[in-house]
């Protein structure tokens, strides 16, 4: 009763995040997930559907495919793994009645813990048995903690006033659940730092993400829904640092139709990247119509 | 298994509810338990190794049988060296083997010489160092007979078997297993050969201990270990404050790791009715070195000093004689805690700290708790704590460090120009809160500093209402500060 009571009046009264070690509640931050979750209530009939984490919501433009007359959706959202596309899937999947599904199976996904994303959806999402199974999936303290603020503030409708602002630190969103950036990447040489902080180390999949990655794939299949495993770029040197891409790429293509975007393309990690691996507009347009190209060369989307 | 683990969260309640539901008056079966649930707590991490422990029990019970039954001298002085070459011949194989080796190896190359050397993949055993030392006090005190042995001379075949059984359990009681406190064989072992009674103050005063030992654990030691690792991986990378700060950290998350596995241990001891004797004294409140040395992990200080320093002429004799016993008992303290010279160095500047105090005199100056009676110290008194408390900070660094000449490159950096610029770490204002955690828990340390641990005193002097705050504020601080990882003691590795 005491934590309780405590675990509100902290996540409610105390501004400072550092405060607040086990307790998040991103509402409206970074990735636009509570745009993005509004938008997805009303969305169906789908062409394609795009999942994974900021490589998708910040690597496939729903504008560009409309212009080559794809009805698509992004449901990206911030290091979004495969324990919450599955339970989305679960709410959602059926509703947006998509022919294609275009998974971003960026490798970092499978060996995140899923925390981060958790936070992102129970701040942004109603509360539904698909949320309390994701957060029971995750079995993390800070997303119990921030769960339970979230049913709180559901409870008294603290929530209802929210409006997301479309711009948001240099980024917009755009109907369709993609995110644009005015960023460009200062790009840098790798330096000694960022290789003992990122690289030259191996890809490692955690247990529960392939198995909820498994899942996810035979959810498709029972519904006959086609699918594509597809790596979006990143810049070469990030791309490098890691020394097991091939084994990751077996991996994936065992699985089922799989593009690995970065030996498709030849980017240039200066102009068409907003930072080490993610695409600015230049780069989305280059790689969204490589995409289109191989979708159109293998009839991928029935007329 | 890990006191910070669901598994225990899980394993607690039911040994504790079957444990009391086999009955007081029923000491064999709980005794049996005991060891049931100890091997299982034990195996859960590598059941492998649990012949080893089922080996040291043996060996030492027949040793005790046979000094038992033996009066010639010579015979018992073999039986004596049996126990304890067999128990540190164990430890030295697991723990010094490659140490050994390695330097060995090191000494012939630096003389020109080339060897190969034979090392193995050898995995330490967890706990190695605190149940070989335990039993090895059963046989040394049997030895000396300021014990009985286990069973008495004309027992039945049955009732062997049931004392071999609380024998065991000595050995193996699962609070304090794997990181002490290094219990005596005559605290401990008479618990088990009598009637336990279900006390009910005594398990709510467990209870509260567990509390403040998870407390310091999850919140203190694991708050402060994140920026230890990351300043100790490459010292090189900060300035003087930085590394200072890293000292400190590390100097907290030692003590809150540590000291909160012993609160945690002996808590759980007397959920069953066990009392263990108390490791740590709020030694960061200590005036000078021989007092922190009387108050930081005191069951294996006594245990060198009862085991080591007093059979080597302790401070008797001439100034020779006691410098070299106080290197001595420093100095294997230090190769206690791991095969690296790191623990030499660190063992070796205790003794240089102490060593001046010892030959002065002044080494019992300070026996009391520090201000007792009084809210605040006086001004001497806070300088003394914190010069005290400075010279520990630096042995840290050697103890913390992965070699001598990280010790080394780190201590150069600390001691830079640097020094007085603002510290510098990602994220500075969680380092910033992890120093309000340490500033709450040293307040709370100090409210209790009279007690056996600090949430004792507060229980004493304050209400209900308030003691049940002060609980719900803890286990929040504990929810909302935890590191959610299972990070495992530090002194498992020892």
């Amino acid at each position: 009763m005491i934590y309780t009571l405590l675990l509100i009046a902290w996540a409610h009264l105390i501004p400072v995040n550092a405060l607040k070690k086990n307790m998040h509640y991103p509402i409206g931050s970074f990735g636009h997930m509570h745009s993005r979750i509004a938008e997805a209530e009303q969305a169906q009939h789908l062409d394609i559907l795009f999942l994974g984490s900021s490589h998708a919501y910040r690597g496939f433009d729903p504008r560009i495919f409309r212009e080559n007359g794809f009805h698509t959706f992004n449901f990206g959202s911030s290091s979004q793994t495969p324990l919450q596309t599955l339970r989305l899937m679960e709410q959602y999947l059926d509703q947006l009645d998509p022919k294609l599904v275009i998974f971003e199976v960026y490798p970092s996904i499978f060996q995140n813990d899923g925390v981060e994303s958790s936070l992102d959806i129970v701040a942004n999402a109603p509360v539904t048995p698909e949320l309390l199974q994701m957060a029971g999936s995750v079995n993390h303290i800070k997303t119990y903690h921030t769960l339970f603020y979230d049913l709180f503030r559901e409870f008294f409708n603290l929530n209802d006033g929210f409006r997301e602002p479309k711009v948001r630190g240099g980024d917009t969103y755009v109907s369709g659940g993609f995110v644009e950036t005015a960023k460009t990447y200062n790009y840098s040489p790798v330096t000694e730092k960022i290789k003992r902080d990122w690289g030259d180390r191996d890809w490692q999949i955690r247990e529960d993400q392939w198995q909820a990655f498994r899942e996810i794939l035979t959810l498709f299949r029972e519904r006959k829904i086609d699918y594509w495993l597809v790596q979006t770029p990143v810049t070469r040197a990030a791309y490098d640092l890691y020394q097991n891409n091939d084994y990751v790429d077996s991996l994936f293509a065992a699985q089922g139709v799989y593009y690995n975007l970065n030996k498709v393309l030849t980017l240039d990690d200066h102009s068409d990247f907003m930072d080490y691996h993610h695409l600015n507009q230049s780069g989305v347009k280059r790689t969204n119509e490589a995409l289109i190209r191989l979708i159109r060369e293998r009839s991928a989307i029935p007329e | 298994m890990l006191f910070n683990s669901i598994d225990f969260v899980v394993f607690l309640p039911i040994v504790f509810t079957l444990y009391w539901w086999i009955g007081s008056n029923r000491r064999h079966g709980q005794n049996l338990l005991i060891v049931a649930a100890s091997y299982v707590f034990y195996g859960w991490w590598d059941w492998r190794f649990l012949s080893l422990i089922l080996f040291s029990t043996l060996v030492d019970y027949l040793v005790g049988r046979g000094l038992a039954k033996e009066d010639r001298p010579t015979r018992r002085k073999v039986l004596l060296w049996t126990s304890i070459t067999v128990n540190l011949g164990l430890l030295g194989f697991f723990k010094y083997y490659n140490f050994f080796v390695a330097n060995f190896v090191e000494a012939f190359t630096f003389f020109g010489a080339s060897i190969e050397p034979y090392t193995l993949q050898i995995i330490l055993p967890v706990g190695i160092s605190f149940y070989t030392f335990q039993t090895l006090s059963y046989t040394i005190d049997v030895y000396k007979r300021k014990i009985q042995p286990t069973p008495l001379e004309q027992a039945s075949l049955s009732e062997t078997g049931k004392d071999l059984i609380a024998f065991a359990a000595f050995v193996s009681f699962f609070p304090q297993l794997v990181a002490g406190p290094i219990e005596r064989a005559k605290n401990l072992l008479p618990q088990f050969q009598q009637n336990r009674l279900f006390d009910y103050a005594k398990a709510v005063d467990g209870m509260r201990q567990i509390l403040w030992g998870v407390f310091k654990k999850v919140v203190i030691a694991d708050s402060c270990g994140e920026y230890v690792d990351l300043i100790f991986q490459n010292p090189g990378d900060y300035g003087g404050s930085t590394l200072l700060l890293g000292a400190f950290f590390f100097a907290f998350q030692i003590y809150g790791d540590f000291s909160g596995y012993s609160d945690i241990a002996i808590g759980t001891a007397r959920l069953f009715g066990i009392d263990l004797m108390k490791n740590f004294a709020f030694p960061y409140f200590s005036r000078d070195i021989a007092e922190f040395w009387r108050r930081w992990h005191i069951s294996l200080s006594t245990w060198f000093r009862d085991y080591l320093y007093i059979p080597l002429g302790g401070s008797r004799g001439g100034q020779w004689l006691k410098i070299r016993n106080t290197f001595i008992i420093f100095v294997v303290s230090g190769c206690w805690h791991g095969a690296n010279w790191t623990f030499v160095v660190w063992g070796a500047l205790n003794a240089i700290y102490f060593l001046p105090l010892q030959l002065t005199g002044n080494n019992r100056k300070n026996m009391d708790i520090v201000a007792r009676k009084r809210s605040l110290p006086s001004a001497r008194e806070i300088l003394s704590i914190l010069i005290t408390f400075g010279l520990t900070l630096v042995a840290w660094v050697f103890f913390r460090a992965e070699d001598l000449s990280q010790a080394f490159v780190y201590m150069g950096g600390m001691f830079s120009g640097s020094l007085l610029s603002i510290p510098d770490l990602p994220d500075m204002g969680k380092v910033v809160v992890t120093g309000l955690l340490i500033v709450f828990f040293t307040g709370m340390e100090w409210l209790g500093r009279e007690g056996a641990f600090a949430l004792e005193q507060v229980y004493r002097i304050r209400t209900r209402w308030f003691r049940w705050a002060l609980y719900g504020w803890l286990i929040f601080l504990i929810g909302m500060f935890m590191e959610t990882d299972e990070t495992p003691f530090i002194y498992f590795q020892f």
